[in-house]
């Protein structure tokens, strides 16, 4: 069931341009600095986590007073649930910072795979919401820069399970990034993708949207939006990224033969 | 009128409480860690419900407009249970945590050696975390509960500037001023303190280092009561500035003592828009979702 491109360098091309994200920053210290209310303590932290990863806990709940809880994007993105925060972008970099890579295979400068792995899911079991968040943001990073380790992945897949069953709407969209954009199951994809439409969360917090959407997305869209108007309650604008740009009603039922215009209903990898 | 309730229990109330509460000038509250009404019998049930405090209540309180803390504690009532204790050593890492502003409620229920033991020992803890503490005085015998309270607090070390001491009363609350401590007064329906009683006693002591809290928990109670109490100030001559000394400031010095105090407003919140799920890119569209 699991639907993971191999090759990251073809996923990478693919990641959504434009505005920066809490995971790209993460991998890129200069252009995270302006978002930072101390970005001297950054630069501290990732050093003191790259000598003892012993360091992180503290270093981890302490990334919101000290780089800022600001949206990256305060205008599109005031609460900072689709693109990140300051603190979202710092907690990854202290992720990153304590995993190097090398030939796509992340090796460790300060922890091997299975050990970063279990002290990831600590940081997730320990943390309060933002600090879940980070861990996400940081396996995101990683998986934005190459193949993940197997342990990384085995480990992470519960966490991002994890998140999308939370109701906190920032929470439920790091659930969605890239790394589970890339390593969970078709079926926990879709409904972490139709959830955001629920809790009213752009699609733009989708990672791999355009590549992952497939028919029975479109179905379970279209099935939401006729939910809806039988109601007499507005549709989601987001759910028409989902029927292919075309109004709700446009779309045929899944499985039917048609001779309309109707998009073609994406293919899976599976 | 801005109110910061330092003393609320809302995982106990609803969500027409803190629309309620923002419509009466409430802009940011503190809970406690409390009892919770039935027994716990574990560690991991304290831990579970800590997260909660640091987290889905939080969330839930900024799509009111509301700043939530939390104050992290094994409760006096709880530490005489053996099977709750092992929470101790859970506590200093919730310490840490963004958003938790005291150790609290600490202090006595019926004055046990157990009580005694787990006081100093998360004395001690807030000491080490740099945190003020809220401390509880108990229903029963509450002025020698008060007296054996400050003894403590004093054998600690900890700064009496560091200290709030709560439910304090006609009785109680020269004890605690004279200490130099904060007093906290909970205003309550039928118990503890009325919005009356309260501003006599701030025409008595004066305002300074004087805090008032509904204590709104799953009992009889009311989260207005701070609001009101501001309105009993107002009738009975005191100034607007003089009740926001009380309602907000007074709170937010103790408080801010943590250096986790977040009082700015809920960004994207839009008092009394309606929910906007879907719409992209609007302000608070983005947060106020329906649950899925």
């Amino acid at each position: 069931m699991t639907d993971v491109p191999t090759g990251g360098a073809a996923s990478r091309a693919q990641d959504p341009p434009g505005p920066a994200r809490a995971h790209a920053l993460a991998l890129d210290p200069a252009a995270l600095r302006p978002f930072l209310r101390d970005p001297d303590w950054l630069d501290a932290a990732r050093d003191a986590v790259a000598a003892d990863p012993a360091a992180l806990p503290r270093r981890f709940a302490l990334a919101g007073r000290r780089a800022g809880r600001g949206p990256l994007h305060p205008v599109a993105d005031p609460s900072g649930v689709v693109h990140g925060t300051a603190d979202d972008a710092a907690r990854a970099a202290l992720v990153v910072a304590l995993a190097t890579v090398a030939t796509g295979e992340i090796t460790t400068s300060a922890i091997a795979a299975p050990e970063l792995a279990a002290l990831l899911t600590t940081l997730y079991d320990e943390g309060d919401t933002a600090e879940r968040r980070g861990v996400l943001r940081g396996l995101d990073a990683l998986a934005v820069r190459g193949t993940l380790p197997e342990p990384l992945v085995t480990a992470g897949i519960p966490l991002a399970e994890d998140a999308l069953r939370a109701n906190d709407t920032s929470l439920v969209a790091a659930g969605a990034g890239p790394f589970g954009g890339r390593h969970l199951d078709a079926h926990t994809w879709r409904h972490a993708v139709l959830k955001l439409v629920f809790l009213g969360v752009p699609l733009d917090a989708v990672a791999h949207l355009a590549e992952r959407a497939d028919a029975e997305l479109a179905r379970m869209a279209r099935d939401l939006a006729a939910e809806r108007r039988a109601a007499g309650r507005d549709v989601p604008p987001d759910l028409a990224r989902l029927l292919g740009g075309l109004p709700a009603g446009a779309v045929p039922p899944a499985g039917t033969s048609t001779t309309t215009n109707s998009p073609a209903p994406r293919t899976t990898k599976e | 009128m801005r109110i910061l309730d330092p003393h609320i229990h809302m995982t106990s109330r609803t969500t027409d409480d803190y629309e309620a509460m923002y419509a009466a000038g409430v802009r940011a509250v503190v809970e406690p860690a409390f009892w919770l009404g039935q027994p716990r019998t574990s560690a991991a049930s304290f831990t579970d419900y800590f997260d909660s405090l640091v987290g889905w209540e939080r969330f839930r309180a900024a799509q009111f407009g509301i700043r939530h803390h939390a104050a992290i504690a094994l409760n006096p009532k709880e530490a005489n249970d053996p099977r709750c204790r092992d929470v101790l050593a859970e506590i200093p890492r919730y310490l840490l945590k963004d958003g938790v502003v005291a150790v609290g409620e600490v202090g006595y229920d019926s004055m046990t050696p157990a009580e005694d033991e787990v006081f100093a020992a998360q004395l001690a803890m807030a000491r080490d975390a740099d945190l003020p503490v809220l401390v509880h005085t108990p229903h029963r015998d509450k002025l020698a509960g008060t007296r054996r309270t400050l003894d403590v607090v004093r054998e600690s070390g900890l700064p009496p500037e560091r200290v709030l001491v709560d439910h304090l009363n006609e009785t109680t609350v020269a004890l605690v001023h004279d200490a130099g401590m904060w007093a906290g007064f909970s205003v309550y329906p039928d118990t503890k303190m009325d919005e009356r009683r309260t501003v006599a006693l701030l025409r008595e002591y004066g305002t300074a280092r004087m805090i008032v809290n509904s204590a709104a928990d799953w009992g009889r109670s009311d989260p207005l009561k701070t609001a009101r109490t501001g309105r009993e100030m107002l009738a009975a001559g005191f100034t607007d500035d003089d009740v926001d000394q009380v309602l907000w400031r007074n709170p937010a010095a103790f408080y801010g003592q943590s250096g986790n105090l977040v009082l700015d407003p809920v960004p994207g919140f839009v008092a009394g828009a309606p929910p906007a799920p879907g719409v992209e890119f609007e302000g608070s569209s983005v947060l106020r979702g329906v649950r899925a």
